[in-house]
């Protein structure tokens, strides 16, 4: 992924091309952050004025493989001229595929509710099949946690893309924008980070009750838990969480999560890989669960 | 007098902006008509501490701390709803401080 930063990262430069054309004929196999790396770089090239012209290469078992998770008709949209909405439209998002393409624009003043509800009943029921209803409790609070915090910072030209594939033995979630970005917005908010590298900003983004919005809204009613939760339930499901925003990274690691510089990419890219032979959720996080505070604000049952 | 809500009838899912503020005032107006307002989240697909902090603790700080338990009532909640509605309340006190 460092080495594909490094090749995008002339896409937020200053310059203008006359003609970019993107061969991915060398690419033997690929991941499904893989594929929404091909679709961000074909969309912004089609809708940044970085170029005149515009051409990719792209070999029949790339475009199989695209079709899977319903990232080809949309680039191809891009390519052919046609329209990217309507292509979005024709999305199939079901438990059978087993793979999950949330395009909309995720602006938070229009939330599609029903499109949310759709996804996250479509992972239900895949995992109902699977046999394994509690790996849902995990994926749901990962995924809700995620578009929620991409909400926060989705504008019209954001193009914020959120796609998902599981099987009975793991889940994994990638989304990506082209808003603010995770580093800007914190080091907007706090100060006391501006002379941090983008990868330990990162490493704050993860920690409890940080968020821009709390710090720069003067009533803000936001938490800052949502990355935090994500970066713990990775933790206890011995998965992954790998973030980029800005020329920053980070990675989870035997149960730490460590900072990197990497490529320049303007907005953030998060890709959340859980593994569920025996699901823990938020519950299991003991920060939370134990917090000594909660027997101040008990909820009555019935 | 007491009223049960089903939420899934409203939203199956509690993680926009929208949803908050929907479930908050739908809470609300049955709390201005009846003593006691029962939330059924069976169906419900997902729950934010964002949504969680915006309904249950809005609500929590303006009935305060006895009465909240007294009047709202959870029906078919699980222990990481339960959790995520506790740490909401929680902040949203912290933050009204």
């Amino acid at each position: 992924m460092d080495s594909v930063l490094e090749a995008t990262a002339f896409l937020f430069s200053e310059n203008r091309y006359v003609k970019v054309h993107c061969d991915f004929r060398n690419i033997r196999s690929i991941s499904l952050l893989g594929k929404m790396m091909i679709y961000k770089t074909v969309s912004h090239l089609a809708n940044s004025n970085i170029a005149e012209e515009g051409s990719v290469a792209l070999p029949q078992d790339l475009a199989d493989s695209l079709d899977r998770n319903g990232f080809k008709e949309l680039i191809e949209s891009y390519i052919l001229g046609k329209s990217t909405q309507a292509a979005y439209r024709r999305i199939k998002n079901t438990s059978e595929t087993k793979s999950f393409l949330f395009p909309q624009k995720l602006l938070r003043e229009n939330a599609d509710s029903q499109k949310v509800t759709q996804l996250l009943l479509s992972i239900k029921q895949m995992y109902t099949k699977f046999n394994n209803p509690r790996a849902f409790d995990t994926i749901s609070s990962c995924v809700c946690e995620l578009l929620s915090n991409f909400w926060a910072h989705a504008t019209q030209e954001s193009e914020t893309l959120f796609t998902a594939e599981g099987n009975d033995q793991s889940f994994t979630a990638v989304i990506a924008d082209n808003a603010i970005g995770i580093v800007s917005s914190l080091k907007l908010a706090y100060p006391e980070f501006e002379k941090l590298p983008p990868g330990d900003v990162l490493l704050k983004a993860i920690q409890k009750s940080i968020s821009s919005k709390l710090k720069l809204e003067s009533k803000s009613n936001h938490m800052g838990y949502g990355l935090y939760i994500v970066a713990e339930l990775v933790k206890l499901n011995r998965g992954t969480l790998e973030i980029w925003s800005e020329g920053g990274r980070i990675t989870h690691k035997a149960g730490k999560y460590y900072s990197k510089s990497t490529g320049y990419w303007k907005g953030t890219i998060i890709e959340v890989k859980l593994h569920l032979n025996a699901p823990r959720t938020i519950s299991d996080i003991p920060a939370l669960s134990c917090d000594p505070r909660l027997d101040l604000v008990p909820l009555t049952m019935v | 007098m007491s009223k049960v809500i089903f939420l899934k009838d409203s939203t199956q899912e509690l993680t926009s902006d929208q949803s908050a503020n929907n479930v908050y005032l739908l809470i609300s107006k049955e709390l201005s008509n009846h003593e006691i307002v029962e939330i059924n989240f069976e169906g419900i697909l997902g729950i934010t501490t964002y949504c969680a902090k915006n309904i249950f603790g809005r609500l929590y700080v303006e009935l305060n701390a006895n009465n909240f338990p007294r009047r709202i009532v959870f029906s078919n909640l699980s222990k990481d709803y339960k959790l995520i509605i506790q740490q909401g309340i929680l902040d949203y006190i912290r933050a009204s401080a």
